[in-house]
């Protein structure tokens, strides 16, 4: 059960991924790990890169990190 | 604050070209070198999950490298050997406290919240960078230092914590690591930096950007009530001991002739296993 909530929240998530280097969302899963387990690989039609996805990224609490990392955006 | 933007290196003007390539290579080497201990520490860390972490962040930073070499290559004709193997180790531009092998798990612990932090706080300050090709790969940059600082602050509190022994491990570690870490950080009013931000390299001046770096290592280190040599005045994190930035180089961001280990450079220039290249001719 608790297996399939997880891959359920994954694909939701790995749905929406947006380019890191042109914001992009015109994005698509090529493999489901990348250089490591925490890696999932996608592809930017828009700028035309293939990138690294940290997975779980957008789950993981935000207000523990500096707030520095907000600043430059 | 100008607003036009360097789509090359070819743009950019002199002064500010020189600053830029002089910024870009410091950066580059404390990657270099944090990557070098992370990846040395794989194997010696005091948990699984952690030698899986310093492994990740260990290629997170090489991979960074790669692209910032990259970068020095294509724009201002660096070449490879010239960026690694021709170099004196007196040209190292890199947070001295990388210098040489780490002692102890408090060691790789705070190089980990104040070098890598203060070089992350300088990489969130060339967000939307006017020079280009830094302002394409430095957003991904960010969002995987965001990785490597969660895991400085979940040890650092960790350690912070568990006993006497490590929280004094902790606090001799954080000090050794913080004064070398301001030095590299720099003085605030230094030419070079203020060129940076003039041009738009940088998104704020250089003081706001090492501030924002006090402020947090010193918020954070209170709030685990280890004393990392750093007090509060009118609100604002202020070193509590004297630096010195007369002697401060611009090229190698050190005011003293400190310079890396000879060891640890045969390590990454691959020099041990120069016999082993396979299709070159010996």
């Amino acid at each position: 059960m608790q297996k399939e909530k997880s891959k359920k929240q994954f694909a939701d998530i790995a749905d929406e991924v947006r380019c890191p280097f042109c914001h992009s969302a015109d994005t698509r899963r090529e493999a489901n790990f990348g250089s490591t387990l925490g890696y999932a690989q996608f592809y930017c039609f828009h700028c035309r890169t293939p990138f690294e996805w940290i997975k779980w990224d957008e789950h993981a609490p935000e207000s523990d990190l500096p707030s520095f990392l907000s600043m430059g955006k | 604050m100008s607003t036009q933007s360097f789509a090359s290196a070819k743009n950019l003007p002199p002064d500010c070209r020189d600053a830029v390539h002089a910024l870009l290579l410091a950066i580059a080497d404390t990657k270099m070198f944090l990557g070098f201990h992370y990846g040395e520490w794989t194997f010696g860390t005091p948990a699984l999950e952690a030698g899986i972490a310093a492994c990740c962040m260990s290629q997170d930073e090489f991979g960074h490298l790669r692209l910032l070499h990259g970068c020095l290559t294509a724009q201002f004709g660096d070449s490879p050997s010239a960026l690694l193997e021709k170099r004196a180790l007196n040209e190292f531009a890199n947070v001295a406290c990388l210098d040489r092998p780490l002692v102890n798990w408090a060691d790789f612990v705070a190089i980990n919240l104040f070098a890598d932090g203060a070089l992350t706080v300088i990489l969130t300050g060339l967000q939307k960078s006017a020079f280009v090709p830094v302002a394409n790969f430095v957003d991904k940059m960010v969002e995987e230092e965001k990785h490597h600082l969660r895991n400085a602050q979940g040890w650092f509190r960790t350690l912070a914590t568990y006993n006497s022994k490590t929280k004094a491990a902790l606090e001799e570690a954080s000090r050794w690591a913080l004064s070398p870490t301001l030095e590299w950080l720099g003085p605030d009013n230094h030419a070079m930096m203020q060129t940076l931000e003039r041009y738009g390299i940088i998104n704020a001046p250089w003081e706001t950007l090492r501030q924002r770096f006090l402020d947090w290592v010193g918020a954070f280190a209170h709030e685990q009530k280890i004393s990392i040599g750093l007090e509060q005045k009118n609100g604002q994190w202020t070193p509590a001991f004297p630096l010195d930035f007369s002697q401060w180089q611009p090229s190698v961001r050190r005011c003293t002739s400190t310079q890396p280990d000879e060891k640890i450079l045969y390590h990454l220039r691959g020099s041990k296993n120069a016999i082993f290249k396979l299709g070159e001719h010996n």
